[in-house]
Parts: C-alpha cells; structure tokens; sequence
C-alpha cells in the first residue's frame, strides 16, 4: 500500500511549489478611502479651561553650588552677580631636598587663579576688568548676599584682571593674585582660601564663567620661593570646600557658586515667570479630567499660555523653555522639593525656543503627558503636574513671563486644548 | 468645563469596512463549507457531497474512513472607479475527517463560515483642530469565524439516509488600526488592537432520498442558536446562528454523467446585534448547476471532470447595497492508489458588483483526500 501512496507526493510537490509561490498579499489600499466608507470616526476638538488646579511661581533656583555655568554681571545698581570659588585645602607646608621635617612655606610669588570665561550672546564691552576679593570670613555665612556683599571691599581686594580685549567667545583669563595677601594667609592657621571675582565696566557686561563641575574649571597655582629650587609647587589646585559641616555633599557643591547681589525683580502674584535671577520655576497642575486619559484616543493635546512681554536685560534674545512632567509622589509635600524631581526635559514635553519680550500664543505639546499620565498614574494617586524652566537657568537674568490661572482676563489664563477621538472600538463591522 | 466643543467628523476610513474588497465586507467571505469537489461545481452538489459541511445525511456516502481537507488561494482584482487593487488571499476553509461504522457514519470537521482577511495602507489627511494633517493608515484583519461541525448519519435503506449535525460556532477576528502623523503636526498617532472572539451554536438535520430511479433528492437545515461577540472577555453584541435552508437535486440518468442542482438560502440577518447597525446584511440565496463526468483512467482509476454556474447574493454589502456573486467554475479529481487518495483540483471564476465597483477572483482550489 505504501508503494502505491507514492503518486501523491508526487504530484502535490508542482502544486504546492505552484502555490507557494503565491505570496500573500493583501493589501488592497488602493481602493481607500473610496471603497472604504461606512464608519465615521468624531474628530472632536475641544479647549477644556479651568484645567490647572495650581500655578505658582518657585524661586530660588539653580540651587546655590548646582549652577551651570557661573554669572559674572553687572549694570550699575539694576544688575549684580558674583561668583565665590573656595579652595579651603591649600599646601601650606613643604619639604626641601634631603631634609625629613615638614616647613611652612613662609614666600610665594606668581599667584594666579585661573577662570574660563564665556561670552557667547552676552554683552561685553571693550572696557572690563575682574576683581578678585577675599572674601573668608569665619564669623559669617558667604552664601548669604547680605553677609557676603560687605566683604567686596578695596581692603579686601586681592587682584585685578584687566580686560584688554573684546572677546565674544571664550577666554581662560589668569587673575594675579596678590602674593603678599597670600603669602600672609598661608601662614595663618584657619584663614582659608575663598576668593570672589566681581566684574566692573562703564556699561553693561554680563559673563559666564565655567564651575568646578566642568572640564574646563576654575584652578589655582603659585610658586613657592626656598632656597631649594627643586621644591615642586602647586600648580591648577581645583577647588574644594569644607562647609557647611553638614550635609556633607552640600560643601561640596559650594566649591563655587555665584550670589546675586542685585536683580530686576520677577515677582507677580498673577504671573507665572520662567527664569530670571535667582531663577523661578513654574509648578503647574492640572486637573486633567479622567475621561480624557482613559477614555478617548488623544490625537493632539496643547497647554496654551499665553505669554506677556518681558523687558529687561537679554529680554529679546531667545531662550529655550524647558517643560517636565514632575515624577515625585504624592508623598511629597514639598513644591520645591517636588520642583527637582523632575523627567528629563524635551520627553513629555517638547522644548521650544522663544524670545521673552515677544506677546505669543504658546502651544505646549503634552499629548505624551496624557498619555504617561493613562498608564502610569491611571488613579489619580500622585500629581499631575509639570514645571517649566529656563533652558539656561541661572545663566541669564532674561525671563518669560506667562498670564497665570488669577490673571483678570479669562481669555488669557492657561488652558488646554485637545484633539480627540471618543473611545470607539474599531473593527467591528 | 468646556468652553467650546467643535465637532468634526473625519471621513476615517471604516476599519470595519475598510478592507477595500467588495468580496470580504462585513465579517468577511463567506466560503461556504464546500469541499474542493463541491468547489469545483460552484457547490451545486454541496447537498449530497459528504465531505461538504452542509447535509449531515450525505456524510452517508462516504462509507468508509477518509480525511479531507481543502487550500484555497484567492487572486483578486478590484476595481472601483478609475483605481485598481490587487490582492492575493490564501485561506484553509475546511478540513474534515469521516468514519463508517455499519449503518452509521460519523464525521468531525472544521470549515470557515466567514473569512476576513485583508490589508490596506493608504495615506489620506484629517481635519483637526480646524486644520488638515496629512496621515498614514495601517489596517488590517486576520482570522475567521469557523464553523466546528459533529455529525452521524444514517443509512435508513439504500434510498434514503438521514444525518443530524452539532456545529460549535468559533474564532477570532484579530483586527489592527494604526494612524501616524508627520511629528511635525503635534499629532500622536492612533494604534488599536482588538481581538474579537466569537461563539455560537446551531444544529443541522439533513436528508437524502432517491425519490425515483437515477433522481435523489436531499435536503438540509440548520437552526442557529445564540451568537455572541465578545472583545477581551466583554460581549459586545448578540444575535444568531444564521438559519440555513438547502435543497440539491441530482440526476445519474446519463452514463458517466452526473448533473447537480442546489438552491440555499441562508438568513444572515439572523447574526442581528454580533454586527453593528452602519453595517449592511442580507439574506443570500445561492444558486448553482453542476456536473460531473468520469474522465480518462489514471493511475488505474477514473478521473472526474467537473464544471458549475453558480450565482449567489453575498452576506454583507456597502452602503445598503448588496453584493452580488455570479460565476463559473470547473476542475478535476485525480485519484491515486486506485481510489485510496485523489487529489482536487479546481478553480473558480467569480466577478462580484456592487454600484460602482466589481471584483474579479480567480479562486483556486486545491483539495486532498486520503481513504487509507
């Protein structure tokens, strides 16, 4: 019975390799959306208003130590930020050839800080100079603008870097620093190493310069003059700080850091402001109804601000407007703690690059938010907030300026705008 | 809340009746339970053919063991104004295994009742929020409802045999919609995956009776039971097993010869809620002639020539409109090991309209039965 089975292979081998050449193809789209009709799917677009449940501005930011870069300004009274660099462990001893016993060093000479500036969209006039101040002082907190101002005295001035050129990119300037200030501080126990750079002009001049965070950061180097020439000397010491005591990780954030003596004022009880100096923060929560999370298929969803003219220093230079969905749990009580937990920016919410003394409609992309907000956060259980910063907070006094939920006129309080498609199942005929 | 609400009703194109065939509207092709013989004569003998899930009484005629089963691709071709779509459908519609035992004949099957398989990509634009975006449109449909048949029959005499069926009604749509939009627009794209099952229940009763020299006559029906629709373990529509009504004639009077005839009439308005109200349902008679003539011996055994008409009113059609069926069809049996296999061959040409448009198909059929 086998033998005779053996015609079937036989002839169903040609057939299948004659079908199986058929590939499936099934696409037919040709004929849509002509011969595609029948279901009408809503498009409904919708502007939901009363949509944020709080708006307030959070000041204070970046964190004194965290910034990025560093503000050195100045405008006669308007305009004042001045970065501290601590170098409180400094070599004050040293050991000559030969000889066992440790010596203080009693003679330096070729003192020099050493700072990378930058100046890429700042005004720097021809005519600048930096100053650099000792600003130690152990019965006071240098964090403290109103501590820390006084110390910027002449008698306190310890070098003078005078800027003999115009530069409009970057610049690695040395700062001398006096040697017989510093030879004295070296020989005195206690008396650390905390050096404030102002910067001085007949107009308005505004640097950056680069933290110890950086590649490139503020270092260090003098000689020590001995009988023994060979002795090594400290060259490019970074910074280091030693307080406050506790947090520790807070000292070393104050390696450096800027204070900012003086600036245009942001506040507004009825205007959200992104940016300025020090920076704010927008901390924005919505009431996102639940329908529109769970419900229906978001096509486009927009926050629409509405933004005032800023005035003030950079105010028509562009700036990039950070948005992030704010991850900290409901546990959090704390706006400002809760303001630094945050996504990464340009994820949920699309940077944009804008002018601050423009009058513009903004339109926040947030159809990623609903839709993170639907699966990770479908209860309602933590917040659903977002904060918006500057793209170069506490590198710039410029600001944006957005109508908040109190502004007076309704048509100019945030709101939100959805695309959407009610919660059809599709596929059944 | 809500300040303004503005509705625009985009033309979306139907994911329901978006398969751009005028042949698989609806839940799909409905092809029939046919065996690849039956195929072959445009399903004119379907009534008497026992490896048809049709009559359970003609499962009588196969007295011995046999397993069957059946692969149809479809070559189709539509055209619907001045665009023309393409398409290359392959579809498993039947399997069937049947056992003798004395006077009774049982046999177990799977056919597919309603085929919906199709694709489309085509890009088109939306108007939102007051502006038109450009889009592209993925969507798709794979799967059946399939018709899981049990039935005995019985040979009351050599004139005349009886069956009775039990048809579980069961499978799964698993329909995809994805819409992408230029990042550009702001606009996220739309994805949705729904997998519809289905379940139902029906009996069928069937007879088959020489009523005079070289004339039988058979018969069926089934009686639907309750449908249901059911997306992710949530019914989303009821209705019934569509009631089917067939009578099929046949004549042996010329030697070598066999003529068919058949009429069915199936109520697919039955399935009531398991589709939704936008879609079209119509009750479809089928219409069909066939014959069969002994061809040259192969093998040591006869071969069979088979030609058919058949005409038919397709269950689902567009716009209120009903699809229309009509076509030819022929194909031959070779057997093999003197009669303990044959191999089928068949093909059928259909053309399909509805206002507007028509359909060509080539349906090629390609059957094998073994009797060890």
């Amino acid at each position: 019975m086998l033998r005779s089975f053996r015609w079937i292979p036989v002839l169903a081998l040609p057939l299948v390799a004659v079908l199986g050449a058929c590939a499936e193809d099934l696409d037919t789209g040709e004929t849509c959306p002509l011969l595609c009709p029948g279901q009408e799917i809503e498009i409904r677009d919708t502007v939901l208003t009363d949509i944020v449940a709080l708006d307030t501005n959070l000041f204070g930011f970046p964190f004194q130590g965290s910034e990025d870069p560093l503000l050195l300004a100045s405008s006669g009274d308007s305009l004042d930020v001045r970065p501290v660099v601590r170098f409180d462990t400094l070599q004050r001893l040293y050991a000559r050839t030969g000889v066992d016993t440790l010596e203080p060093i009693t003679d330096v000479d070729s003192v020099f800080l050493s700072v990378r500036l930058s100046a890429a969209g700042l005004p720097v006039p021809a005519d600048w100079s930096i100053e650099a101040f000792d600003v130690f002082d152990s019965t006071l907190v240098d964090t403290l603008p109103l501590q820390l101002e006084p110390l910027f005295s002449p008698a306190r001035r310890i070098g003078t870097y005078v800027g003999d050129t115009v530069f409009t990119d970057s610049l690695r300037i040395r700062i001398p620093i006096d040697t017989t200030f510093f030879r004295s501080m070296l020989g005195t126990p206690g008396h650390r190493f905390r050096v404030g750079l102002r910067v001085r002009s007949s107009a308005t001049v505004m640097m950056r310069m680069e933290p110890s965070d950086g590649d490139d950061g503020p270092v260090l180097s003098y000689k020590i003059v001995s009988s023994d020439s060979t002795v090594p000397s400290p060259r490019n010491v970074p910074p280091t700080s030693f307080t406050p005591a506790q947090p520790s990780a807070l000292a070393g954030d104050l390696r450096d850091f800027h204070v900012v003596v003086a600036a245009p004022s942001q506040a507004s009880t009825d205007r959200l402001i992104v940016g300025g100096l020090p920076a704010s923060r927008v901390y924005l929560a919505l009431n996102v109804p639940q329908w529109l999370t769970d419900t229906v298929g978001v096509l486009r969803a927009e926050l629409i601000l509405t933004q005032e003219p800023s005035v003030g220093f950079l105010a028509g230079d562009s700036l990039r407007l950070d948005g992030h969905l704010i991850v900290a749990r409901a546990s959090v009580t704390s706006l400002v703690r809760a303001a630094t937990l945050l996504s990464p920016a340009n994820i949920f919410l699309p940077s944009q690059v804008l002018v601050p003394s423009d009058a513009r409609t903004i339109r926040l992309n947030v159809n990623t938010l609903i839709r993170q907000w639907n699966t990770s956060n479908p209860a309602r259980g933590d917040r659903t907030a977002i904060l918006l910063r500057s793209g170069f907070e506490g590198g710039t006094p410029a600001a944006f300026r957005f109508y908040s939920s109190r502004a007076a006129d309704p048509a100019l309080r945030p709101r939100l705008r959805v695309s959407y498609t009610p919660g059809t199942v599709v596929g059944r005929p | 809340m809500r300040r303004a609400l503005v509705i625009a009703l985009g033309l979306l194109p139907s994911l329901a009746a978006a398969q751009g065939s005028i042949g698989a509207l609806g839940y799909g092709y409905p092809t029939g339970g046919l065996s690849a013989a039956a195929a072959s004569m445009g399903g004119a003998n379907a009534e008497i053919d026992p490896n048809s899930a049709i009559n359970p009484a003609a499962i009588t005629r196969s007295n011995r063991l046999s397993v069957m089963f059946r692969f149809e691709p479809e070559f189709r071709s539509t055209d619907a104004g001045s665009v023309r779509a393409n398409a290359v459908v392959p579809r498993f519609p039947a399997f069937q295994v049947t056992g003798a035992f004395g006077r009774w004949v049982g046999a177990a099957g799977v056919s597919t009742m309603l085929d919906r398989t199709w694709r489309n990509q085509y890009s088109d634009s939306l108007v939102i929020g007051g502006e038109t975006v450009a889009s592209n449109v993925q969507i798709g449909s794979e799967g059946a409802i399939g018709d899981a048949r049990v039935a005995v029959g019985y040979v009351v005499s050599p004139r005349v045999q009886l069956g009775a069926s039990m048809h579980a009604i069961v499978g799964q749509n698993r329909t995809v919609f994805n819409r992408t939009f230029d990042p550009a627009t702001g606009v996220s794209a739309i994805s949705q995956s729904s997998p519809f099952g289905f379940t139902g229940s029906a009996v069928s009763v069937g007879v088959v009776a020489e009523v005079l020299p070289d004339l039988v006559v058979a018969s069926s029906a089934r009686f639907g039971g309750d449908m249901g629709v059911e997306l992710r373990g949530t019914e989303v529509g009821q209705g019934k097993v569509p009631t089917r009504y067939g009578l099929g004639l046949t004549y042996f009077g010329v030697r070598g010869l066999a003529l068919f005839g058949r009429v069915d009439q199936t109520s697919w308005t039955d399935i009531g809620g398991v589709a939704t109200d936008s879609t079209s349902v119509f009750d479809a008679t089928d219409l069909a002639l066939g014959a069969e003539a002994l061809g040259p011996r192969l093998f040591g055994a006869n071969t069979a020539l088979r030609v058919g008409l058949r005409q038919r009113v397709l269950p689902f059609g567009l716009n209120g409109a009903s699809v229309s069926e009509r076509g030819a069809t022929f194909g031959v049996s070779l057997p093999v090991s003197r009669g303990r296999g044959q191999i089928e061959l068949g093909a059928q040409r259909m053309l399909r309209s509805v206002t507007g448009v028509e359909e060509e198909a080539w349906i090629v059929t390609v059957g094998l039965g073994i009797r060890p």
